[in-house]
């Protein structure tokens, strides 16, 4: 029951972080006469800023990561919720005009308008176009399924040896405590790359201070973010860089698909930052079968 | 319901906002602007909040651009406790009516549109505009008229088979984005302390220039678009006052972007649209990708 209520918060905090992150995406170009609400959230890594090295020589990318808060930037991960003895929970949610229903609606605008999209081939526009008005069916997150690379986005957790990193995930229902292996310096797995799964199969090796982490070999039964309609083949091909600076880290995503893409879709990069915490470790997931809930109570 | 019940589905409603936008939800907001829910909120529904329209007076003395930013987020157009005004950046309408076009040779043909699609997006600027015409005595033509940037095409289907356009296309086909509802809307908060307020009968008029053209819009007592006027150096049409009027707005989707559901285009007092509108969406997936057989322009000049 924890869980699940931990979870709720996530999904509240999440719908906040979603709204950031989606503003942040401004036009390029736009005359600053529009707001984009851009400047007061968006804090990368300082590229001046030294990356820490591990005894190996390897640049150290081992601990707790956190996606970026909207309320501090700080990385920390505080929610910025209470519960009420009345049993209510106060969430600090993006409501322009008061109440649930403009944070619901604008959220819902601000996500459909992020400037950086997949550029698919003019034969599947109307596919993604049906997805996503169909979403709440139509998104694997609601059957349950895996989120899937690259869609479970940046580690919560990354545990570093000299040849292999290994991935940990937490907060979402579907990623339901996922995890992925990352050996170093080594070709695909031709077994792996048969079975096509929701993760693919991942290789890592280092260009300077950056990981670069390879992966393919995907099923088709995934999406590339959350209710867009940003579906892909099994030719999908993901390409992340993460790049430490201080106790923060970039992470690039670049997905390539030439079944369905005219070309590589580039995501924004986003910034992880270090947990401070020596003990900081990641929750246990609650099973995605427990969030399901009846949709008419949503509608 | 237990109050579990209510957090989870307060929060899954937000996870999920395209069909959220009809749920009342039952919430209360705090003094530090945290939304409270659970049991003791109040109901809290689209009805209730009921915006109150500044006076055109009060709205010329904040000035044009607190005027204009108010009348976008009447429009639909800001967005978030930070009033992102970007957010709301492609818009799609189908609708069905009738078009009046000349030709080359000076001469009007007259059609039925039994079907137009007409996105657009605000920022590269770029527009395509599907469309179903029957005229008198001819087969139904199909067309799809494009332009992004400073290029025109025409495709056979969507995004496919382009041929080029002359760039005079462009700017014909990217006018009547601006001649929009949320186009001008988009335009007249680029225009930023440029523009001009003034009071015409009680109605707030907005007036500002978009490439040098003058353009006008007379504003509704709810803020939108009821006539917008914009004098043109067409190719087509010459030196031609476009006038385009709205009526009959109507939030189509529930994500409180109002549209009219009636919109007539004239050129020099000629009526060249005249539709009624069957559906609009916000924010759409479209994109524009140039023809391969047209020069690459590195990147479409925003506005």
């Amino acid at each position: 029951m924890k869980n699940l209520i931990w979870s709720c918060f996530f999904q509240l905090f999440s719908a906040l972080f979603l709204a950031v992150c989606v503003s942040a995406q401004a036009p390029t170009g736009v005359a600053t006469s529009l707001s984009s609400g851009r400047d007061p959230v968006y804090s990368p890594a300082d590229p001046k800023e030294a990356t820490p090295h591990r005894p190996d020589g390897q640049p150290d990318l081992d601990g707790v990561w956190t996606i970026r808060t909207t309320a501090n930037n700080d990385g920390g991960g505080n929610l910025p919720s209470v519960i009420e003895k009345d049993g209510s929970v106060a969430a600090f949610l993006p409501s322009r005009k008061g109440g649930l229903y403009s944070a619901e609606i604008d959220l819902a605008i601000v996500s459909k308008g992020d400037r950086n999209k997949p550029m698919y081939k003019p034969e599947y526009w109307a596919k993604v176009r049906e997805l996503e008005l169909h979403s709440l069916k139509t998104d694997p997150q609601y059957k349950c399924l895996p989120y899937g690379v690259p869609r479970m986005g940046e580690p919560q957790q990354i545990i570093q040896q000299t040849n292999q990193l290994v991935f940990l995930y937490s907060g979402y229902p579907s990623l339901s405590n996922a995890y992925r292996v990352i050996p170093l310096n080594r070709p695909h797995d031709a077994g792996q790359l048969e079975e096509e799964t929701y993760k693919g199969d991942s290789v890592g090796h280092w260009e300077g201070d950056t990981l670069v982490v390879d992966t393919i070999g995907f099923n088709d039964e995934t999406w590339l973010t959350a209710k867009l309609g940003y579906f892909h083949s099994t030719d999908l091909h993901v390409v992340e860089r993460f790049t430490r600076r201080g106790n923060k880290m970039e992470y690039q995503v670049t997905v390539d698909d030439p079944k369905v893409l005219l070309q590589p879709w580039v995501w924004e990069p986003r910034t992880m930052a270090l947990n401070p915490d020596p003990n900081a470790k990641l929750p246990e997931d609650y099973p995605c079968s427990e969030r399901d809930v009846d949709d008419t109570d949503v509608r | 319901m237990s109050t579990l019940q209510l957090v989870l589905t307060a929060a899954l409603t937000l996870m999920l906002p395209s069909v959220g936008a009809a749920q009342q939800s039952s919430t209360k907001e705090t003094q530090q602007g945290a939304i409270v829910l659970g049991p003791s909120a109040p109901g809290n529904t689209l009805a209730d909040r009921k915006t109150v329209i500044p006076t055109t007076e009060e709205l010329i003395k904040r000035g044009p651009k607190v005027a204009v930013n108010i009348a976008a987020e009447e429009m639909g157009m800001v967005r978030l406790p930070q009033r992102v005004t970007t957010a709301l950046n492609t818009l799609e309408f189908q609708a069905s009516g009738t078009m009046a076009e000349m030709g080359a040779d000076g001469k009007w043909s007259d059609y039925r549109v039994s079907k137009l699609i007409f996105g657009m997006d605000f920022v590269i600027p770029a527009c395509r505009m599907e469309m179903e015409l029957v005229g008198s005595g001819t087969r139904k033509q199909h067309e799809i008229r494009v332009a992004a940037g400073k290029q025109a095409w025409d495709e056979e289907k969507p995004g496919i088979d382009g041929k080029p356009m002359p760039d005079t296309a462009a700017v014909e086909r990217e006018r009547l984005i601006w001649l929009t509802p949320q186009g001008a809307t988009w335009a007249a908060m680029l225009a930023g302390d440029k523009a001009v307020l003034s009071n015409e009968g009680g109605r707030l008029t907005i007036s500002f220039s978009i490439d040098d053209e003058p353009v006008k819009v007379l504003l509704n007592a709810q803020l939108q678009p009821e006539r917008i006027e914009m004098q043109a150096h067409s190719s087509t049409y010459g030196n031609t006052v476009f006038v385009a009027t709205y009526m009959g707005y109507k939030d189509f989707e529930g994500y409180l972007v109002p549209f009219p559901t009636k919109m007539t285009y004239k050129a020099g007092g000629r009526t060249i649209l005249d539709l009624d509108v069957k559906s609009q969406i916000s924010n759409p997936y479209v994109i524009f990708p140039r023809p391969s057989t047209m020069r690459s322009e590195a990147a479409a000049k925003p506005r």
